[in-house]
């Protein structure tokens, strides 16, 4: 074994240490990825039908309240005066509106749950893949390179015990 | 305040692999042989293509996110 690999031995150490810490921080990573992701899932496919569908209903119920208040207000004529009601059809037609987005997010709900289902297993396949190199390969890396440590150790050792065993004795 | 932002967890990889490799260079100062040429090639560089794999994923995926949720955010939601 060469000499420069024993002179190598600190910054080899040093090495595997920062081997262990990536892997501490990629295993971080890859667990929060995951949660945030499912997380993620579960908001678009659980919360999001049931806030929009809520929404609906009420626009329904906004719609009728709108339309009953429009046709107590055209009632209200005063000899031959007919009151516009011009602020009771505005709220019709808002309420109107309403109804209208919430269906057409009811509908992006489902759309998009299909698409985030997607992408989420397609990203699921990227980081599954990351996380078996960092348990497998990764792992034998560092194991490799402990082991050729060890090796320049016992060297290092073994060569200091000959120099020691060589040595002649000093004169009394 | 967004429900799911994945560029955190990108760049807290990103950075942990440049360190990595910015302590291998360090390491490769003071080893200087074929074992540590065969070390890089078989343990550092393959390392590489899952990191970018995974940082390109989770970059595409945040978009996704970000987009369903400004489409499915509650009224009056930032």
């Amino acid at each position: 074994m060469s000499q420069a690999n024993v002179q190598s031995l600190a910054a080899m150490r040093e090495f595997r240490v920062k081997m262990v810490e990536f892997t501490d921080a990629a295993n971080d990573v890859l667990a929060s990825l995951q949660q945030q992701s499912y997380s993620f899932l579960d908001w678009v496919e659980h919360d999001r039908p049931n806030f929009w569908k809520q929404y609906m209903l009420r626009s329904f119920d906004y719609i009728a309240e709108a339309r009953v208040s429009l046709e107590q207000c055209l009632m209200r004529q005063v000899g031959d005066h007919r009151p516009t009601c011009y602020e009771e059809k505005l709220a019709l037609q808002a309420a109107k509106r309403r109804l209208e987005m919430a269906q057409e997010k009811v509908e992006a709900v489902t759309r998009w749950a299909n698409v985030v289902r997607h992408e989420i297993d397609e990203h699921e396949a990227r980081r599954g893949g990351m996380q078996r190199f960092v348990e497998t390969d990764f792992a034998r890396s560092i194991a490799v390179l402990g082991r050729m440590i060890n090796a320049i150790e016992m060297y290092a050792e073994l060569e200091a015990n000959v120099e020691y065993v060589a040595s002649p004795p000093a004169a009394t | 305040m967004r429900r799911a932002d994945l560029s955190v967890d990108a760049t807290k990889l990103y950075k942990s692999h440049v360190e990595l490799l910015q302590a291998w260079e360090r390491t490769k100062e003071s080893w200087k042989d074929d074992n540590s040429q065969s070390f890089e090639d078989e343990h550092i560089v393959t390392l590489g293509p899952f990191v970018k794999l995974l940082l390109d994923a989770s970059n595409h995926l945040n978009e996704v996110f970000r987009n369903a949720e400004r489409d499915l955010a509650s009224p009056g939601d930032d």
